[in-house]
């Protein structure tokens, strides 16, 4: 099995790597006590206990509830920045003529599709490719930095400043094409696009579920954007920010990592994140310990235990059955 | 309380779309999905993936396809198996006799490409195999675009054996290289693979871009490899299909060619090596 460890991007985030790891500090400076320490990823084990103890971030309880509270009262009506409120600002961001075909909440020209969705918010642009020849590949290869480089300032220019990006990536669509019969070597390779794809961070903190991909053919050439950075507002009634104790935690986590595993060897893995969850018809955040069951041969399980002691209620985000 | 739920709901079915069954009545979709292998076959209980499934099924149904859903102990392989490729299939008046599928279920790389796991033994069977099914118009269904929500779906290195199934006309087939994962911050993505392949863009783009992601740990992270594949009689048509959207129906041709999609050196850490570039 192997187990990717970050690989910080020179820059910005490099910077941002480094904020990320400094503030609750008190171990190894290259261990964020958010999250389970890298070794814990390589741990396979019938013994979940054991798992799940190796596993639970370092963090402590009263500085991470402090710097919750932090959060709180530097965000009182939730952290929300994104500059993409309606139709034109997509246009206005992506040099788009302004038009009105197409839907309430979207646009369609034949060219391309772009809008917010009502539900969710997400900010959505893809251009109509049909009929049009792919990317070389090494053209790709080529212009990979400096795309790189262009998606990030568009980003930023969507109200998605550098220090809200927890993680960013930059990679290449691939499309192999190869009639029946043919080996791989006989395939031939393209690029779709050049993708750059991001997830945020409110202050060090992961928000999860929220995540930034764009990607181009070329410089000025967007064909796909989709942006998942809703405004983050912790649970109105959240009003304590006393935590689990560490063994209160565990206890949780433990009983539904048994469930998850099956009685099979795996990897158990946490992070503190932000997570999203439906309160009165609008989406709140409710900080939590977000807990990955990792077998090595069937689909993994992702489960949450709230990390406050004070009890909420909320919708878990379950679809209704009909 | 999640687990009761669903065990409750376990026999979901539209009987109205079923009458349509190998007509063109109606533009359908199909899902399959199992939470709690409670029958007589195994797999690890996994509460969120019919919420997974749903949201696609919900949205497709919003936006004014017809919804056909087979789940938990109704999943059994003849649904998905061509009948002639054993006699006693009958996906021809299942998954087949809409114009997309989706299944989630725990799957594996076998020796025939993949190996889906059913909830209840029928014909003997377990498992649902790629040499099993044949799916299209050419093959008396008319299914156009087939995704799996299920590890090692389209494995990098076993992914040409859909040809095999892709010879009954389906257009797109779309899978994981690799393990992915359950729960509920990916029931969102379902929504937008529905809401992107309907409205924006093609269905293979659109399962791609939706389904990956990475899972970040702060100290490591485990990243999803989605891999898309369309076929068509030539080189340009099996990449271009790939544009196809879900309502487009594109015309059918012959599966002689295919196109795969996926990103460049997607490692998913377990079940499956980086792949290509």
């Amino acid at each position: 099995m192997k187990t990717s460890t970050i690989r910080t991007r020179l820059g910005f985030a490099g910077l941002i790597g480094l904020l990320l790891l400094a503030p609750l500090a008190g171990h190894a400076a290259d261990t964020n006590d958010l999250g389970s320490p890298a070794e814990s990823a390589q741990s396979y084990s019938e013994d979940y206990a054991r798992l799940v103890d190796a596993a639970l971030p370092k963090f402590n309880a009263e500085v991470l509830g402090r710097r919750l509270a932090t959060v709180r009262a530097k965000y009182p009506d939730g952290n929300d920045p994104l500059r993409l409120r309606k139709i034109t600002d997509i246009e206005g961001l992506l040099g788009l003529p302004h038009s009105t075909a197409g839907g309430a909440d979207f646009v369609t020209t034949g060219k391309a599709t772009y809008g917010i969705s009502k539900g969710s918010g997400r900010v959505h642009y893809a251009r109509n490719l049909e009929g049009q020849p792919p990317m070389a590949f090494a053209e790709a290869q080529r212009s990979q930095r400096e795309l790189e480089a262009r998606h990030l300032d568009l980003l930023a220019q969507a109200g998605i400043e550098r220090e809200q990006v927890l993680f960013a990536k930059t990679g290449i669509m691939s499309l192999r094409t190869q009639a029946d019969g043919d080996s791989d070597d006989r395939s031939t390779l393209a690029a779709d696009s050049v993708f750059t794809y991001a997830l945020r961070n409110i202050d060090g903190l992961q928000v999860d579920g929220s995540e930034a991909k764009i990607a181009s053919r070329g410089p000025g050439d967007i064909v796909g954007m989709s942006l998942r950075w809703p405004g983050v507002l912790l649970h109105p009634k959240l009003t304590s920010f006393k935590l689990k104790s560490a063994e209160e935690l565990k206890r949780e986590a433990l009983a539904e990592v048994k469930r998850a595993a099956n009685g099979a060897v795996v990897n158990v893995q946490m992070a503190v994140v932000l997570r999203p969850v439906t309160l009165e018809g609008r989406r709140v955040y409710v900080p939590s310990l977000k807990v990955g069951v990792l077998p090595r041969d069937e689909a993994g399980a992702m489960f949450y235990v709230d990390l406050p002691q004070q009890q909420l209620t909320y919708d878990d985000g379950a679809v209704d059955d009909r | 309380m999640k687990a009761i739920r669903k065990a409750l709901l376990g026999a979901g079915l539209v009987l109205a779309a079923l009458g349509t069954a190998g007509n063109a009545l109606a533009d359908s979709v199909w899902s399959s999905a199992i939470t709690k292998w409670d029958g007589d076959c195994s797999g690890s209980q996994r509460d969120w993936w019919d919420d997974m499934c749903m949201a696609w099924r919900h949205e497709m149904a919003d936006r004014g396809f017809v919804p056909v859903w087979h789940n938990f102990s109704l999943v059994r392989v003849n649904k998905y198996v061509d009948p002639s490729l054993a006699s006693w299939g009958n996906d021809n008046n299942r998954m087949d006799a809409q114009d997309a599928g989706l299944i989630c279920t725990h799957g594996t790389v076998d020796a025939t490409g993949w190996a889906g796991s059913m909830h209840t033994k029928d014909q003997g069977e377990c498992k649902l195999n790629v040499d099993q099914m044949k799916i299209g118009k050419a093959s008396g269904g008319r299914l156009r675009f087939f995704h799996m929500s299920s590890c090692q779906s389209v494995q990098w290195d076993k992914r040409l054996s859909w040809f095999g199934p892709a010879k009954g006309g389906v257009h797109v087939i779309a899978g994981f290289h690799g393990l992915m994962y359950i729960g509920s911050q990916y029931v969102d993505e379902y929504e937008d693979l529905a809401a992107d392949g309907t409205a924006s863009k093609g269905v293979g783009k659109a399962w791609v871009d939706n389904m990956h992601h990475v899972d970040h740990w702060y100290n490591s992270y485990k990243t999803i490899c989605p891999v898309a594949m369309g076929f068509g009689n030539t080189a340009a048509r099996s990449a271009d299909v790939l544009n196809e959207r879900y309502a487009s129906k594109w015309s059918d041709t012959a599966a002689n060619w295919t196109t795969s999609r996926y990103i460049s050196g997607c490692d998913p850490s377990t079940g499956g090596g980086a792949l290509p570039n």
